[in-house]
């Protein structure tokens, strides 16, 4: 683990029990760090274990699930080993999560301002109604909302989908978190929107100082906004280090196979991406 | 000149209310009439001789064709008049202002405990689902559900009334022998609470308890059933996941699920709102209650036709008004539903 890594998982196991005695393996010692301001990007199909360690980053496993090895992060040491009131605690100030439906990762019948009421009561955030929405109001316009104010009376209903991913974003960030955990943020959105929206958390990064632990299938999205990449391929990392050394020479039979499929980036990536 | 959207919803279904009575009426009358039973013979017994039958059925107009039948009791119904009862001779009115209040008094609590208990065990069947805590709420709804209403009622009775003696038996709403209330509402406790006679409070109350425990419990099984499923779905919801991933806690969580499915849990309870005016017979005959469902159940049987067509009007009526509240309450809940806003929201 690096000295200045936000989150560094280790050995880390998940299984899930099932009837009669039987179990799954969903996760098998499992390793990847994500540095402060870095993006780290997790590449894996279905049913390779992404969304049980997304799960048990966030303390949110499954009753059935039994998680085993070490989940550090910044400044609350072992997650495995906090209680489910401190995690709570951390999810949302300190660990940020977006989803992948931004619109239904909303309240249906609550306005956007209610929500951002509701998370910094939730989170003991001091303030009056006026400085809670005021303070949303900022939230929304760093995330480059335009007027901010009307977005705030509206329902998740009469957005669209990229500004409904967006008031997640604001939500997600407004706490300022050290980790952010993406998982396939834009894979519900149009093309030209995914853009902006992996842009805008690329920005937030640069400013922050935000790690991001981002999951994704898009190779071309790892290629253009990942300083590091992870495979999981059947609960196991098959492949792990900087991106560009991993797009150049792949060890996995199966990363091998990801990056041969049409659509995936050339191995040398672009020679302006975003980084530092 | 603009009407407000909320006002046109509600005027627009005012508006359509006679038309459906009507159709709801019709159905009811050709159906009555063509039913096999000759009111006349039953008014008259099973001794009676074919003139003294013929004569009770001209003073009835049964003689007569159905659609003159028919048109003249739309006339004299525009004019106010319900007909009265063919077994008591008594204006149908009268009788509907003194039966109403009497199953509203029981219903309403009823209901309203059926929420309670219902939603409670729904709500641990869906966020316990597949642990324990969710199989224990199960089981209770299935033995809720299996058990009928009036053997619960009776059993209710043998241990409370007759087994302990905690509370009156199935004599009514009142003890015999006690006064009244002077009538303002029509329902005996509230008339009493009105009245400040308390000891007729205390008593009416005690005999509400059994009842209302009986409708209660049973149909919480319904609520029950009905509020998991609502629940369960709007946990799976993944605004539930990101609610949990911003630290909202579980307390939270549960709420922002019930608000999810409070609407169409609202309007599922009034369906059985509507349903139960005329449908607490059995219960409201098991404790002789002397209620609308009793009286309905006691008017079919004596093929009481102005009674019976009252009844109908009443009951649909009653139901389109309920649902009309429903769906205005609905549109004020749900921002999604657009009544009582305009169109641009």
């Amino acid at each position: 683990m690096t000295n200045d890594a936000v989150l560094s998982i280790s050995d880390l196991s998940v299984h899930y029990e099932l009837a009669r005695g039987t179990s799954a393996e969903a996760l098998s010692g499992a390793h990847l760090d994500v540095g402060r301001g870095r993006v780290h990007g997790l590449v894996g199909g279905s049913g390779s274990g992404k969304s049980s360690l997304i799960k048990a980053v966030l303390g949110l496993s499954a009753h059935n699930a039994r998680v085993s090895g070490r989940i550090d992060f910044a400044g609350a040491g072992d997650l495995l080993r906090c209680s489910a009131k401190e995690l709570r605690r951390l999810r949302g100030s300190q660990i940020g999560y977006i989803g992948q439906d931004g619109a239904g990762s909303l309240h249906p019948l609550m306005t956007v301002g209610a929500q951002f009421r509701t998370f910094f009561r939730q989170h003991r955030v001091p303030g009056s109604r006026a400085r809670h929405l005021a303070r949303a109001a900022e939230c929304l316009s760093e995330v480059g909302m335009p007027d901010p104010e009307a977005v705030l009376r509206q329902y998740p209903f009469q957005l669209s989908g990229g500004m409904a991913q967006r008031v997640v974003i604001a939500i997600a960030t407004a706490l300022s978190p050290a980790l952010v955990l993406a998982d396939e943020p834009t894979s519900a959105l149009d093309l030209t929107v995914q853009r902006r929206v992996l842009d805008l958390l690329a920005g937030l990064r640069a400013d922050r100082g935000l790690g991001i632990l981002l999951i994704t299938h898009d190779l071309g999205v790892v290629a253009h906004y990942c300083d590091e990449v992870t495979v999981l391929h059947r609960g196991r990392v098959v492949e792990s280090g900087p991106v560009r050394e991993v797009f150049a020479d792949p060890r996995d039979p199966y990363t091998r196979a990801l990056l041969r499929r049409p659509g995936a980036p050339e191995p040398a990536p672009p020679a302006g991406r975003e980084g530092r | 000149m603009k009407t407000p959207p909320l006002l046109r919803f509600v005027l627009v279904r005012v508006a359509a209310l006679p038309f459906t009575i009507l159709a709801v009426l019709s159905i009811s009358f050709l159906v009555t009439s063509v039913l096999p039973v000759d009111p006349a013979k039953t008014i008259a017994g099973p001794m009676a001789t074919d003139e003294v039958v013929a004569g009770i059925r001209e003073r009835l107009g049964l003689d007569r064709p159905l659609v003159e039948r028919f048109t003249g009791y739309l006339g004299s119904l525009l004019g106010g008049d319900l007909g009265s009862s063919y077994a008591t001779g008594q204006p149908v009115s009268g009788e509907i202002a003194e039966r109403l209040p009497a199953t509203l008094t029981l219903i309403i609590p009823a209901l309203a405990l059926a929420a309670v208990v219902g939603i409670g065990l729904g709500v641990v069947g869906a966020y316990h689902a597949g642990r324990r805590p969710a199989s224990a709420s199960g089981g209770i709804v299935t033995v809720l559900q299996a058990v009928p209403d009036f053997l619960l009622a009776l059993v209710l009775v043998v241990v409370f009334a007759t087994g302990l003696g905690v509370l009156p038996g199935p004599e009514g709403q009142l003890s015999i022998g006690t006064d009244v209330p002077p009538r303002v509402t029509g329902s005996i406790p509230v008339d009493a609470l009105l009245a400040g006679q308390w000891p007729v409070f205390a008593d009416a109350v005690r005999h509400l308890i059994l009842p209302v425990l009986t409708l209660g419990l049973t149909y919480s099984a319904l609520i029950a059933r009905i509020s998991r499923a609502l629940l369960g779905n709007a946990l799976a919801m993944e605004c539930v996941r990101f609610a949990r991933a911003c630290g909202w806690s579980e307390w939270r969580v549960v709420r922002g699920a019930l608000l999810i499915a409070r609407v169409p849990l609202l309007t599922y309870t009034a369906v059985l709102l509507a349903g139960l005016i005329g449908g607490a017979a059995i219960i409201e005959k098991v404790f002789s209650w002397g209620g609308f469902g009793q009286w309905t159940v006691d008017s079919m049987q004596k093929v009481d036709l102005p009674v019976i067509q009252a009844i109908v009007l009443f009951a649909g009526g009653a139901t389109v008004v309920v649902y009309l509240a429903m769906d205005v309450l609905s549109g004020l809940l749900d921002p999604r539903i657009p009544i009582g806003r305009g169109k641009d929201r």
